[in-house]
């Protein structure tokens, strides 16, 4: 998530909606993309990303900082995208739908993409085999690159927490994909 | 083999997400020169779990959802025109032509009943107050001591005091 200035934040929190608008496109591919990975459905991932930001707009003035800001957007947009999950349990089409919001792409390499795309497939496959709490966990450490204490702050957990959901989702990555045999990408 | 659980819990978190410190990370190396279980598994982990969400997609944000939220957020009602519409309405009630003389009438009897009640009160506690006074001051006073003593003298007492 890009940075964002006290100075934005503040007139964003008068009702300056081109001030919140550069808040959006700062925040907006993170939202989104993490609403993707949990809903695995184009369409709700657009509902969550419009319901996190709608938070945003009437609960900016509560904020100070931008640090705080970052942690307080990670933590509605994740969970945002859990509930709505949980209450529309579309993962049962995650491979399917996953497939078709892909762009289409025109791009001389077709080997380079079609390899890129059984990665997304591999990706999506393992993000699958996971636990909601698990899944979680490693799609912000390993695709967000947030680190244990931003994680632990996001999910309101101990670190200790995080670091026990992350080794037990591997592991049990590591343990399917041998008995499954699904190759390397 | 605890060395080597320390070390496998570590390469699946701290050290294959790059928050070990220094040192942690120098002892793990130092421990994979020398032990193929965990150098496999840390092979393993890079090739499984690293290299897979290196490259993953990246998703554009939809152009349209930033128009859809905006209008959401123009059109959401302001906390400000809230107040004044209820202040509308509050004027609007009672501007209505009946309604506003019946309910500075109703003030009015409320007013008057108010003042009748404490009026009331008032005397009420006056007597009170009055009773109590004259209560202490007959307590106070000689008065029954001296009938006490009347009722006790003879005829010639009573002729020359």
């Amino acid at each position: 998530m890009q940075e964002i200035s006290d100075d934005i934040i503040i007139q964003a929190a008068e009702g300056n909606i081109a001030a919140f608008e550069m808040i959006y496109k700062a925040a907006s591919s993170f939202v989104y993309n993490v609403a993707l990975r949990i809903t695995y459905n184009k369409e709700d991932a657009e509902e969550v990303t419009q319901e996190v930001f709608l938070i945003m707009h009437s609960k900016l003035k509560q904020f100070r900082g931008e640090s705080s800001l970052k942690t307080w957007v990670y933590r509605v947009a994740v969970n945002c995208a859990i509930n709505f999950a949980r209450k529309t349990k579309s993962q049962k089409n995650s491979s399917v739908e996953y497939e078709e919001h892909l762009a289409p792409r025109v791009d001389a390499d077709v080997h380079k993409e079609i390899e890129k795309e059984d990665r997304d497939r591999a990706v999506d496959k393992i993000l699958g085999s996971l636990n909601e709490e698990q899944r979680t966990c490693v799609i912000l450490r390993n695709i967000e690159g947030l680190s244990y204490e931003q994680i632990a702050e996001t999910l309101q957990i101990n670190i200790n927490t995080v670091r026990s959901r992350l080794k037990r989702a591997r592991e049990k990555i590591l343990a399917t994909r041998k008995r499954a045999d699904y190759g390397y990408l | 083999m605890d060395t080597c659980k320390k070390i496998k819990d570590l390469i699946l978190t701290d050290y294959l997400d790059k928050e070990a410190d220094q040192s942690v990370k120098a002892q793990i190396d130092e421990h994979l020169l020398s032990c193929p279980d965990c150098r496999l598994l840390a092979e393993d982990v890079k090739e499984q779990l690293v290299l897979p969400f290196e490259s993953t997609t990246r998703h554009e944000v939809p152009e349209h959802l930033w128009t859809i939220i905006k209008d959401k957020i123009q059109n959401e009602p302001n906390p400000r025109s809230n107040f004044k519409t209820f202040i509308q309405t509050f004027v609007n009630v009672f501007s209505f032509p009946y309604l506003a003389p019946a309910l500075a009438g109703l003030v009015i009897v409320i007013l008057l009943g108010g003042v009748g009640f404490y009026h009331q009160i008032a005397e009420k506690r006056q007597d009170k107050e009055q009773s109590e006074y004259l209560v202490s001051l007959w307590r106070s006073s000689d008065v029954f001591t001296d009938i006490q003593s009347n009722a006790d003298q003879t005829s010639i007492e009573k002729y020359f005091l």
